[in-house]
């Protein structure tokens, strides 16, 4: 009797101990399971044609992460050249669309990549440059040559440890064919013309917007953006319900969200909670609809799935009238990690992308701002962003002063309430987010 | 002498695994009950301990507690839909049937692919298949994707689980019934006892040790479900299939709430060693009578 009971304690230690590992093992799956999720993550030796070119074996390998898949094309034609100009030098291109996890697996395990795409604005890299996982690059010269607003923006306590390449602003994309081909000429500038617009295509049996609310991520991002046209300094009016100074369900900015999105929900697709971001960019690509909420980045999306789309980027009309403003959030950085296998080479490789020619490349695919002294901005379909970024019409989205983790916990709150939810519900779950990660980050 | 010496040897051939398991396991779920009283953020270089107050804090909000209702729920239903249908899929590709290799074989496919690129694969049919379908038939519930809809939600991610995961334990069952005498049921079928009697008093009791090997693989599987959750709803829509392994990964590595997550993760770890105690007692108790 005692040996079994023995045996049944150590068989639930075994069990315990085999989920707990596993629990560690997630690690490993989730940072495959994302690449795979969009089959995104691509590997290729961009400095093959260097080593051909007779620089030999022994070289300096290098591993450049980018967490932005649409422009891994760009970032390897990039890279050849650099190898071209730099015999002997390999750099292997490495991609997936969830650079943060990738990131945090790969630090825990301190083997970052070489160089890597950060967002030096936002909290969770400012953290980790804090911490020593990238080389401070203050002192270097190819800064000077980038706008010295933006660097303001990526200043961590006084120190630069990105060299930010664009700016990707975030508005509504219109399709002009739909609009055209529907009697609408000019793209709305308020939200009533908006609304007007989406009647008109209603009236016409055509999709006003493209809502991809399966997506949660997609729908964090547009809570996130949207909440901060509606008012630029969130943070303060969310401390105040952390603080219990007002109730989510008296906050303004929520109040006004859940109007817009009401709206907008009547004018989206029956189906639109089970559309993920890729598919709905695809069929905005293919004239499925007149709007759809995204940034700068989508170009290059929309352009690969129809080549003869005609879009142009608006800026979101702020749907009580007031003053509408354009987020901005530091977009391309590239950073070279403290565990950089050639430390010299990377610091290279970042003056490299500043080279107006580089940057020049870089820009006409990527489609976001760039801040790189004499680049061309050459992108019609954005040229109104381009102009909001030269008057100063932009504030810095509020993900950048959130604390960490509130976009990921409001966000299932958001996609209840865009699935049919009732506001009352949607309020007590943005007031336990809230509390929850102010409480945390305090 | 010569019982010492073998008792050397034998001891000798354990340490390797044992100090594998310990280096991979233990080591592991120590260094995690250690990290889950600090506040580690899982980027910092320096901590500090704070006791119990993750544990304390993993009850503060309803979340861990959906999260494992929902585990819970979905880990019975797999366990009942993988024991039942797998041995009567194991029944039927028992028998003697022409062309039963290659069913055998086409079964089995599923099997090889990864559960993640199964998802992806089920999460596009969803969108683009099931509401064309769903209107052919006339089927309202069917006429949206199901996996925007909180209550199929759950279902459909349980039949692509079971699409896929039913390969090898219908494997096991089918050995199982290849080990039970063919003379015990020519004596039954002389008897003249029933298939459901055959099947209660002679196919079960043989299959039954397959049945626990089944009921504990599939357990670990449904309460561990990641992959087809990431890969089809990502724990939507709210939160209507967040699991207990989503729950953990948000908070680690989206929210870098990391000690808090290794904390619920030890809860949980309690939980199944909990269940899997009662199952082996229980599992013991009926092969003793």
């Amino acid at each position: 009797m005692r040996s079994r009971n023995l045996s049944i304690t150590m068989a639930a230690l075994l069990a315990a101990g085999s989920i707990l590992g596993a629990c560690g093992g997630n690690e490993a799956n989730s940072q495959g399971g994302d690449a795979g999720n969009t089959g995104n993550a691509q590997t290729q030796a961009a400095g093959d044609k260097a080593d051909e070119g007779g620089s030999g074996s022994g070289g300096i390998e290098l591993e450049l992460f980018i967490s932005k898949p649409e422009v891994v094309d760009v970032m390897e034609e990039i890279s050849a050249k650099f190898c071209e100009e730099n015999p002997g030098v390999n750099i292997e291109v490495v991609s997936s669309d969830d650079g943060r996890t990738v990131v945090q697996t790969r630090a825990a395990s301190n083997k970052l990549p070489d160089i890597m795409n950060t967002f030096p604005a936002e909290d969770f890299y400012k953290n980790m440059f804090r911490e020593g996982y990238f080389e401070e690059i203050t002192d270097q010269p190819f800064l000077s040559k980038v706008n010295g607003e933006t660097m303001k923006m990526s200043d961590c306590d006084g120190s630069y440890y990105a060299v930010p390449m664009s700016l990707s602003t975030y508005g509504i994309y219109a399709n002009m064919d739909v609009l055209n081909a529907n009697g609408i000429t000019d793209t709305p500038a308020t939200w009533e013309e908006l609304i007007a617009d989406c009647e008109t295509l209603k009236a016409n049996g055509v999709t006003g917007f493209l809502l991809p609310d399966k997506d949660v991520g997609n729908v964090a991002q547009r809570f996130e953006r949207t909440v901060g046209i509606i008012n630029n300094d969130t943070y303060s009016e969310f401390k105040k319900v952390a603080d219990g100074e007002m109730e989510a369900k008296d906050s303004p900015t929520l109040q006004t969200w859940c109007d817009y999105n009401e709206q907008l929900l009547s004018y989206t697709t029956d189906d639109h909670m089970g559309m993920d971001y890729d598919i709905a960019a695809a069929e905005f690509s293919n004239g499925s609809a007149g709007f759809m909420l995204s940034g700068t980045w989508m170009l290059s999306t929309v352009q690969k799935n129809n080549p003869d789309a005609k879009v142009k980027l608006i800026a979101f009309p702020h749907p009580r009238g007031e003053t509408t403003k354009v987020p901005v959030n530091i977009d391309t950085s590239f950073s070279i990690s403290s565990t950089c296998a050639n430390k010299e080479m990377g610091l290279k490789f970042l003056e490299f992308m500043t080279r107006q020619d580089i940057a020049q490349m870089y820009c006409d695919v990527d489609g976001n701002v760039s801040t790189i002294e004499g680049v061309e901005y050459n992108i019609p379909e954005h040229i109104n962003m381009k102009t909001a970024v030269d008057e100063g019409n932009i504030f810095l989205t509020a993900v950048n002063f959130w604390p960490n983790g509130l976009r990921e916990e409001i966000r299932d709150g958001c996609q209840t309430f865009l699935g049919g939810g009732d506001r009352e519900s949607f309020f007590e779950s943005c007031q336990e987010a809230i509390e929850t990660i102010y409480g945390d980050n305090e | 002498m010569g019982d010492k010496s073998k008792n050397r040897t034998f001891f000798l051939f354990t340490v390797p695994g044992f100090l594998l398991y310990s280096f991979f396991f233990i080591v592991p779920v120590l260094m995690g009950i250690y990290y889950s009283v600090t506040d580690w953020d899982g980027i910092s270089k320096t901590y500090d301990f704070i006791g119990l107050g993750n544990y304390v804090k993993i009850f503060h909000t309803s979340q861990f507690l959906d999260s494992l209702f929902f585990t819970l729920k979905y880990t019975a239903l797999l366990i009942v839909f993988t024991i039942v249908l797998g041995i009567v899929i194991a029944m039927l590709l028992n028998r003697k049937i022409k062309g039963r290799g290659f069913f055998r074989t086409i079964y089995f496919v599923p099997a090889v692919l990864s559960s993640l690129t199964v998802g992806l694969i089920f999460n596009k049919i969803c969108y683009y298949m099931i509401p064309i379908i769903g209107n052919a038939l006339h089927i309202r519930a069917l006429s949206q994707n199901p996996l925007a809809d909180k209550n199929l939600a759950m279902w459909t991610i349980l039949f692509v689980n079971l699409w896929q995961g039913l390969c090898i334990p219908t494997l096991l069952f089918l050995a199982g019934l290849q080990s039970v005498p063919t003379d015990l049921y020519d004596g039954a079928a002389l008897d003249g006892a029933s298939s459901w009697d055959i099947f209660r008093y002679i196919t079960l009791p043989f299959i039954l040790p397959v049945v626990s090997v089944v009921f504990v693989l599939t357990l670990k599987s449904g309460l561990m479900v990641f992959d087809y959750i990431k890969a089809m709803t990502d724990g939507g829509p709210g939160s209507a299939t967040r699991s207990v392994a989503m729950l953990i990964y948000k908070h680690g590595f989206t929210q870098n709430k990391y000690a808090f997550s290794i904390a619920e993760a030890i809860v949980m770890g309690i939980i199944v060693a909990a269940i899997s105690a009662g199952q082996i007692y229980f599992t013991d108790k009926k092969k003793a009578v």
